[in-house]
């Protein structure tokens, strides 16, 4: 079930792109699969969360790599992206720009309408800024960016770790994987937006026509070109497996296949998701 | 069993030493994740040290990072930060997340706040990073009714105050630190199911630990510590004897009088770390709360005597006792972070 020739398949998880530049322009040794999993694969929610959360969950993946995170985020266009800015230039003058993490409409191929997913910003001077995303990359223009209709308007910064800069052969990839594995499942099964979310979604007694439209959430959301859903659960399995919790990998194994049944229509699949998921998180202590 | 918050701060509002830990500690008050205030600076990773020249001014802080949001990581809380481009608008959000139950802070600067101009002598100090500033509610003429770490009841900050306070008028006073958060707005949103807490404590403690002896960068930790014993033996080279006298007076302030309940943060670290101890029933924990007791008592006795020097006719002479005081102490820094890194990873167990 932890097949390794599947990974490079889901490198453009929706999560994982934004972090893509910044961890081989430092030449950080982390697998995929570890990405996908420090960026929060979790859940899908049933219904919109504050978007600030995005950015609180950049900050944890950054701190999971012992880097620190500045983050701002605005209900102002005007003042996030003068924030940007500074942020730009400060990163310039201490060592160099790195891409920061925002979030940002895309249009996803297949997609009547855009979709906010995470994205990498680049390359910001007086014209614009090049936003990079599972969909690809697009160049926009200032006035674009400020135009782009979101809740809020953020980013997340990267302060690499003098570590991940001069020697980052010498980190600890094993302790941050174990580390990170960890914290994810502890967030799904105690915060506020994990495993909760899908349990009260169940509690209230859902129609099938809520079900259907969770499953459609759920592709929309998770679905990148390139990516599916059950291998991102194959994913966390396999670091649970490499951290040595091989019953929670086990498990893990069970939800992805739950996962694809739940996709292709079985409704009933998701309420033994839920079941599985806390029987694994049961094997983990965190 | 669920770790719901109160609706409201709670009142009389529990005082503490540090505004964000003491936050903390009352959001957390009566709920399975219940901490005292020193338990929670432990927690949000208050050990640290930091150091930034830039041209004649010299920043210490004795905090690394945003200890609110570090603690919402390890304790699987969340915190919704938004900042706004007006006050209007963050008090339209502050009433907003305040009906709907959410237990709502302003981040702002404590000098511009009328309660804290008596406090602390602010003109003797380097601007340095934010302040919280807890909630209760938005009256209607843009006042609002909060709380603050030094008082039980809550107090009223007029709309021109807060207006001042929220708008950071020192963002880019140190060039290199990152925009503030202006009229910026928290919630704390808890976990669904609480963590436990014998596991988190440990694991936020190694971690913390881990960043002070491996530094994020230069002015940080144990790197921090270095750079600030190599600049302040060249001070008095650098520095006419007035501006020497500056420095001294707001390395006193910062070690001993801002949020940090004295002794460079490490008496409030220490009380945490005999928490955790008598919770874990760690001796080598017990062990680590004397040592950090001993570290908040030399940097007391080290942030006094810089005061004194400073009202000397020249602070400069013998400084290279102060060097050799700031030496010891960074050397006994080192060890006894490297002994907690030690003690916590006994706890970790199968952790991660």
């Amino acid at each position: 079930m932890l097949q390794e020739q599947r990974t490079d398949d889901l490198t453009a998880h929706p999560a994982t792109v934004p972090w893509g530049s910044l961890l081989e322009g430092l030449r950080v040794p982390l697998p995929p699969s570890a990405v996908a999993v420090m960026a929060g694969i979790g859940y899908t929610p049933p219904h919109d969360l504050p978007l600030a959360r995005s950015y609180e969950r950049a900050f944890g993946f950054l701190a999971a790599l012992g880097f620190h995170c500045e983050s701002f985020c605005s209900d102002d266009p005007h003042v996030a992206l003068d924030a940007l800015q500074r942020q730009w230039d400060l990163m310039a003058r201490r060592w160099k720009v790195q891409p920061v993490f925002s979030v940002y409409p895309v249009r996803v191929p297949g997609e009547q309408e855009e979709t906010l997913l995470p994205v990498e910003l680049a390359e910001l001077d007086a014209t614009g800024v090049l936003v990079r995303s599972v969909a690809g990359s697009t160049r926009v223009t200032r006035t674009e960016f400020l135009a782009a209709r979101r809740e809020v308007h953020g980013y997340a910064a990267p302060l690499p770790s003098m570590r991940a800069i001069l020697a980052p052969h010498r980190m600890d990839i094993t302790h941050l994987r174990r580390s990170a594995v960890a914290r994810e499942i502890g967030r799904m099964r105690h915060a506020a937006d994990g495993i909760t979310l899908i349990e009260r979604f169940l509690a209230g007694r859902p129609t099938t026509t809520d079900v259907g439209r969770y499953r459609a959430r759920m592709r929309r959301a998770l679905l990148g070109p390139g990516g599916n859903l059950t291998g991102y659960r194959d994913l966390l399995a396999r670091e649970l497996a490499d951290a040595g919790w091989t019953r929670a990998a086990l498990l893990l194994c069970r939800s992805a296949e739950l996962h694809g049944h739940f996709l292709a229509g079985d409704d009933p699949a998701l309420a033994e998701i839920v079941r599985t998921e806390r029987a694994a998180f049961a094997e983990v202590s965190t | 069993m669920t770790a719901e918050l109160a609706a409201r701060w709670p009142q009389p509002y529990r005082r503490g030493s540090h505004c964000a830990s003491t936050m903390l500690a009352n959001a957390v008050a009566d709920t399975p994740l219940e901490m005292p205030e020193e338990l929670c600076f432990v927690v949000g990773g208050g050990h640290g040290f930091l150091y930034h020249r830039e041209d004649d001014l010299h920043y210490v802080n004795s905090r690394m990072h945003d200890l609110e949001l570090f603690f919402a990581q390890r304790t699987s809380m969340s915190l919704d930060v938004v900042c706004h481009g007006s006050l209007d608008r963050a008090l339209d959000r502050a009433r907003g997340w305040l009906t709907d139950g959410w237990l709502t802070y302003a981040y702002c600067e404590a000098q511009e706040l009328e309660t804290f101009r008596s406090v602390v002598p602010w003109e003797d100090v380097h601007a340095f990073g934010e302040h919280v500033l807890p909630i209760r509610r938005v009256l209607a003429d843009g006042s609002v009714e909060c709380h603050d770490y030094l008082w039980q009841e809550p107090l009223t900050v007029d709309r021109e105050s807060l207006d001042r306070a929220m708008s950071m008028p020192a963002d880019g006073a140190v060039s290199l630190a990152a925009p503030a958060h202006r009229y910026g707005v928290g919630r704390i949103v808890p976990p669904a199911e609480p963590p436990d807490l014998d596991q988190v404590i440990p694991l936020a403690i190694r971690h913390n630990m881990d960043i002070f002896l491996q530094p994020v960068n230069h002015t940080q930790g144990v790197q921090g510590l270095k750079g600030f014993e190599r600049d302040l033996a060249v001070l008095p080279d650098r520095l006419p004897v007035d501006a020497v006298a500056v420095e001294l007076r707001s390395l006193f302030t910062t070690l001993e009088k801002i949020g940090s309940g004295g002794g460079a943060g490490r008496l409030l670290f220490s009380r945490g770390l005999a928490q955790a101890a008598r919770r874990l029933g760690s001796a080598p924990l017990t062990d680590a709360a004397r040592s950090y007791r001993d570290l908040g008592g030399a940097w007391r006795r080290l942030a006094h005597r810089a005061l004194d020097r400073s009202a000397a006719a020249d602070p400069r002479d013998d400084w290279d006792a102060l060097v050799e005081e700031v030496r010891r102490l960074r050397a006994a820094e080192t060890t006894a972070a490297r002994e907690l890194l030690t003690a916590a990873q006994t706890h970790v167990g199968t952790a991660a």
